[in-house]
């Protein structure tokens, strides 16, 4: 069966599964916001970084990449994700239905937050996020480069996101 | 001026336990106190009332007079509006509550107005600058709410674009979706952004660039019914008229069937330099 999975943060450009096609699409009733505390990858424990998560938002509109599996590695496709989400607990696997933006509607494997998780930190100020990024480093380097790889592979496929485009310009200068 | 009020109040307390200098194995329950006690209670010495009176006036600002109106307001019955033929036909004053609440209120939402409309509420943000040439706003204002309706996200716009937006809102949405119940949310897809446009390198900058668009994906009802442009575009009903009434308030307008990148919102924008309509 072909398995597809929606990419919104750091999938769209670090996959780490081979992906046999990709299409832009959207999914809805979910927020894409840095509303999760990182403490292994892009923080630590004692100076927690923010990472991308789903929040789950009635008429909200989450714009990213479906990637479709490459036959026959879907089973390691997904023991992998789990192993790279599910190092805490704070995202739960999710199967989600996603508009292609050719129009097609597939079934998708995404993670989305646990908002009663203790890394959760939804409704953050802008200006409070940017501060933390522009600081935090974890075991996959600085916060700041997450940060700036997603909104650049953002905008390399077209799809704008306000908050985060200002993030970035904010971490730029925060960081000179 | 302390001291002076405890030495008046010592004078009280002691005039006033006439009975409670006995023995311990007294039951501790107060014993009522007898008809000369409360006489001394009710009519301290009249040095002690001048002290007390004079600790206190000093303590407290003076209450102000009842106003003439005041005055009138109090003599009115209280029942029917209309006691008798000779009763005024004046209507009665409202009650200082109502108005003290009314006129909160209104401060409040002057506090938050912004491009001179009191029903634009949010932040004024100055100029916007980018390191992008041709991006960036000269007086750019954040939006959180427009006539009522709350934005999902708060939108950080030029005014030209904010007053287009107040304008379709109660133009263009709310009369389409009418009869399902007023719209008190928009649901914002993107609002400022510098990049540019489709994000070609070398392409001239969008609108979003300039504060001059936003992105709309959704309408939320009074009843919690999310009209979304994703799910519910069928051509026609009331995301159909919203999207026509845009056209003409707006200089863009473009949505489901404009081109593949429109499928999921209505892009809206105030180009400044299209003279015309473009509504796709």
């Amino acid at each position: 069966m072909t398995m597809w999975v929606f990419g919104y943060g750091s999938l769209l450009w670090n996959p780490g599964f081979p992906v046999a096609e990709r299409a832009l699409a959207s999914l809805e009733g979910y927020a894409r916001s840095f509303c999760m505390l990182s403490i292994h990858y892009r923080g630590t424990e004692e100076a927690p970084g923010l990472v991308l998560a789903l929040d789950a938002v009635p008429g909200a509109l989450c714009r990213g990449v479906a990637l479709r599996v490459t036959d026959g590695a879907e089973d390691d496709t997904l023991a992998y994700l789990r192993e790279r989400e599910l190092i805490s607990s704070a995202y739960v696997e999710k199967q989600v239905a996603l508009h292609l933006h050719d129009d097609r509607r597939v079934e998708a494997v995404t993670y989305v937050i646990d908002p009663s998780h203790r890394q959760y930190c939804g409704g953050m100020a802008l200006e409070e996020q940017a501060q933390i990024i522009a600081a935090a480093h974890g075991q996959n380097g600085p916060n700041s480069e997450y940060l700036f790889n997603t909104t650049d592979h953002l905008a390399e496929l077209r799809l704008p996101d306000s908050d985060l485009d200002w993030l970035a310009a904010r971490v730029r200068a925060i960081l000179g | 001026m302390a001291r002076l009020l405890l030495s008046a109040l010592a004078a009280f307390a002691l005039a006033a336990m006439p009975g409670m200098a006995g023995a311990p194995e007294q039951s501790k329950r107060p014993v009522a106190r007898g008809s000369g006690a409360v006489a001394a209670v009710q009519e301290p010495t009249a040095a002690v009332q001048e002290q007390v009176v004079a600790a206190i006036s000093q303590l407290r600002p003076l209450i102000r007079p009842p106003s003439p109106q005041d005055l009138i307001a109090r003599e009115l019955p209280s029942g029917a509006a209309f006691a008798g033929m000779d009763s005024s036909l004046r209507p009665w004053l409202r009650p200082e509550s109502m108005v003290e609440l009314a006129m909160a209120q209104r401060k409040l939402r002057r506090n938050g107005a912004v491009c001179g409309d009191i029903s634009i509420q949010g932040e004024r943000e100055g100029r916007v600058r980018s390191r992008t040439r041709g991006c960036g706003i000269k007086d750019a204002v954040r939006i959180t709410s427009i006539s009522g309706v709350s934005l999902s996200q708060s939108a950080l716009l030029s005014c030209n674009a904010a007053k287009a937006l107040k304008k379709w809102v109660d133009k263009g949405v709310q009369p389409a979706f009418a009869s399902e119940g007023p719209v008190v949310k928009l649901q914002v897809a993107a609002h400022y952004t510098c990049r540019p446009r489709n994000n070609q390198s070398g392409a001239r900058i969008s609108e979003h660039g300039r504060g001059n668009a936003i992105d709309i994906s959704a309408f939320i009802l009074q009843s919690g019914k999310v009209v979304s442009v994703l799910s519910d575009w069928t051509g026609g009903g009331p995301l159909a008229d919203s999207r026509k009434k845009a056209c003409g308030i707006f200089k863009t307008v473009l949505g489901p069937g404009s081109d593949p990148y429109h499928g999921d919102h209505f892009h809206l924008d105030v180009a400044q330099d299209r003279s015309s309509t473009y509504c796709r």
